[in-house]
C-alpha cells in the first residue's frame, strides 16, 4: 500500500526529508506518477476554491477574445508557415549515439530494477523510468523535438529481429494504442510503480515481450508507428516542438505551429488518442481527490466490487471527455453554418489540445524532475551501492507560480492554435470565431476540473 | 441556418449557407480566375465582413472590460 506523496514544494521535500531520515519505514513511499494532476499547486489557497476555478476559466476566455482581435490573415499564415532548415553535421553518428542510450537505458532498468538497492530513491532503474525519462525526457520531446523513434530500444532491438509483416487490420487504426495508453496508466495509478523496483522492471519486461512480439509479427514500421502507444505519446507531443527532422534536414518552427496542419489527426481514432492524454493526466489526479475518495467509499458500500472501480472508472471518465468533445464538434458546425463534415472540424481542432497536455505535463514534472535530478546522477555514478543520503534539489516556494505559468501558456497554445485552425477552415473571419466557442467552452470545462483537482488535497486513492 | 439559399462555388463545388461567404471563399481560394462580376461580389462581401469584425471587435471589447471588472469585484469581496 503506498502513500501517494504530492509532488509539491515544501510539503513533498518534507516528505523526502522524512523518507531520508526514516529509511527503514519508507518502503512504502511514493516516488513518482506518470502524467498526474498533483502537484503544481499554491500550499494554501487564499481564495476561495470556485473563484479559483472561475478565475481559471475566465482567463481561457480572456485569451479567447485577445486573440480574436487578430484578423489578419497574411500575418497567421507567416506565423504558421515560417521556418528555417539547419543542415545537422553527421546526423547518423547522433543517431547511433541515441540508440546505444536507449538500449543501455532499458538494460539499466531492468537490471536494477531486478538486482539494485530496493529502496526506491537509490534504484537506479525507478529514478531513470520516473525522473529520467517520464519527466526529463517526455519534456525534451515537447520542448524540443521527438527523438523517439532514434531512441527507442524497442525499436532498436526489433530491428534485428527478423519480422513476419503480417497484414494489420486496418480497420483497428490507432485504438490499441488507445487501449493501450489507458491500460498502462490504470496500471500505475493502481499498482505501487513507482516505489518497487522490482514490479516495475517486471512490468517493463511485460511490455518488452509484447512489443517485441508485436514489432516481429507486423513489422516494427506498422508496430511503432500504429499500435504502440508510448511512441505515439512521443509522436503527438514531438508536434508540439519547434524542431523536426525533414528529408532535406532539420526544420525549426515557432512552438505548436505544426497542430494546425491538415495531415496529423485524420480519423476518430487518432481523436480518441488525443483526448485520451488529456483524459489520463486528469485522472491520475482524481483518483487522490477527497470527492473521489467518498465517492469510491459509497459505491463500495452499496456492494460494487472494488476490482472493478478503477477500470470503470477510466473508462468512463474517458468516455466523458470524448463525448464534451464530440458535442462541441456538432455544435460548432452549427454555430459556424457550415457545410464542412464534422469529422473535419473534429479532426483539425483535436491537435490544439496537445499543447494542453504539454503545459501540464511541464507544470507536473519541470519541478520533480529539477528536485529529483541530483538523486539520478548520484545514483546512475555508482549504482551498485548509492551513498546513503542521496542528494535532492530543494526547489525555491515560488515555483508553484512557475508551475501555474506554464498551464497558462499551453492554454494560450491552445487557444492559438484553434485560432489559425478556424481562420484556415473558413472563408469568413467572424464564422472562423464562432466555430470557436463550443471549443473554447470545452477547454473551460477541461481546466477547470484540472485546476479543481490540483487545488484540492491529495489523497490515498482507497481500495488499491 | 440562416433563411438564404446554400449557394455553391462555381469552381470547386464547395457549399456555403451564405453568399457572403461564398463571395470570400472566391477570394481567398479562387483570386486568379474570377469574372469581373464575381470580383465585384468579392469586394463588397470584404466590405461588409471588415464592417462586422469592428462590430465583434467591439463586442470582444465589453465582454474583457466585463470580465474584467467582475473579477474585480469577485476578488474585492471574496479574497
Amino acid at each position: 500500500m503506498s502513500d501517494r506523496a504530492p509532488l509539491r514544494g515544501r510539503r513533498w521535500l518534507r516528505r523526502v526529508t522524512v523518507i531520508l531520515l526514516v529509511s527503514a519505514l519508507a518502503t512504502g513511499r511514493a516516488l513518482a506518477h506518470g502524467g498526474s494532476l498533483r502537484s503544481a499547486t499554491p500550499e494554501e489557497l487564499a481564495i476561495p476554491t470556485w473563484l479559483f476555478l472561475m478565475t481559471g476559466g475566465g482567463v481561457i476566455g480572456a485569451s479567447f477574445l485577445l486573440a480574436s482581435f487578430v484578423t489578419n490573415r497574411g500575418f497567421i499564415d507567416a506565423v504558421h508557415e515560417w521556418h528555417r532548415l539547419l543542415s545537422v553535421p553527421r546526423e547518423t553518428v547522433f543517431a547511433l549515439v541515441l540508440k546505444l542510450v536507449g538500449v543501455v537505458g532499458l538494460g539499466a532498468v531492468l537490471y536494477f530494477g531486478l538486482f539494485g538497492p530496493q529502496f526506491p530513491l537509490s534504484n537506479l532503474a525507478i529514478l531513470t523510468v520516473w525522473v529520467g525519462w517520464w519527466a526529463g525526457y517526455t519534456i525534451s520531446v515537447y520542448l524540443l523535438g521527438n527523438t523517439w523513434e532514434a531512441v527507442n530500444p524497442w525499436r532498436t532491438l526489433a530491428e534485428a529481429l527478423p519480422a513476419l509483416d503480417a497484414p494489420y487490420p486496418e480497420s483497428l487504426g490507432a485504438w490499441p494504442s488507445v487501449a493501450g495508453l489507458l491500460a498502462l496508466v490504470w496500471l500505475e495509478v493502481v499498482s505501487p510503480l513507482a516505489d518497487q523496483a522490482d514490479l516495475l522492471a517486471t512490468v517493463v519486461l511485460a511490455y518488452t515481450v509484447v512489443t517485441l512480439t508485436g514489432a516481429v509479427v507486423y513489422g516494427p514500421e506498422t508496430w511503432f508507428s500504429t499500435v504502440d502507444p508510448v511512441s505515439r505519446v512521443f509522436r503527438y507531443y514531438g508536434r508540439v516542438a519547434p524542431f523536426k527532422r525533414t528529408k532535406d534536414g532539420l526544420s525549426f518552427r515557432l512552438p505548436g505551429a505544426a497542430l494546425s496542419e491538415t495531415r496529423f489527426v485524420t480519423g476518430p481514432d487518432e481523436i480518441a488518442f488525443v483526448i485520451a492524454i488529456l483524459w489520463v493526466t486528469t485522472y491520475d489526479g482524481l483518483v487522490t481527490t477527497p470527492a473521489w475518495v467518498d465517492f469510491a467509499t459509497w459505491l463500495v458500500g452499496l456492494g460494487v466490487p472494488a476490482v472493478i472501480l478503477y477500470p470503470a472508472a477510466i473508462l468512463a471518465g474517458f468516455a466523458l471527455f470524448l463525448g464534451a468533445y464530440r458535442l462541441a464538434t456538432t455544435k460548432s458546425i452549427e454555430y459556424a453554418e457550415t457545410y464542412l463534415p464534422p469529422r473535419t472540424l473534429a479532426n483539425r481542432f483535436a491537435p490544439s489540445l496537445l499543447a494542453i497536455a504539454a503545459g501540464y505535463h511541464l507544470a507536473h514534472f519541470l519541478g520533480y524532475f529539477l528536485s529529483l535530478s541530483p538523486a539520478l546522477v548520484t545514483v546512475a555514478a555508482s549504482p551498485f551501492s548509492p551513498p546513503p543520503d542521496v542528494p535532492v534539489l530543494p526547489l525555491p516556494s515560488w515555483f508553484g507560480g512557475v508551475n501555474l505559468t506554464f498551464v497558462l501558456l499551453g492554454h494560450l497554445g491552445a487557444i492559438w492554435v484553434a485560432h489559425a485552425t478556424a481562420y484556415d477552415l473558413f472563408p469568413s473571419r467572424l464564422q472562423a470565431v464562432r466555430s470557436q466557442y463550443p471549443y473554447i467552452a470545452v477547454m473551460m470545462f477541461y481546466t477547470m476540473v484540472s485546476l479543481w483537482i490540483v487545488a484540492e488535497p491529495a489523497l490515498t486513492p482507497p481500495f488499491i | 441556418m440562416t433563411d438564404e439559399a446554400p449557394t455553391s462555388c462555381p469552381y470547386c463545388d464547395q457549399r456555403f449557407a451564405r453568399e457572403q461567404w461564398q463571395a470570400l471563399h472566391l477570394g481567398l481560394e479562387h483570386d486568379g480566375k474570377l469574372t469581373p462580376a464575381e470580383r465585384e461580389a468579392v469586394e463588397t462581401a470584404r466590405d461588409e465582413e471588415e464592417a462586422d469584425l469592428r462590430t465583434f471587435r467591439l463586442k470582444a471589447l465589453a465582454a474583457l472590460v466585463f470580465l474584467y471588472f467582475g473579477f474585480l469585484f469577485a476578488y474585492s469581496l471574496f479574497a
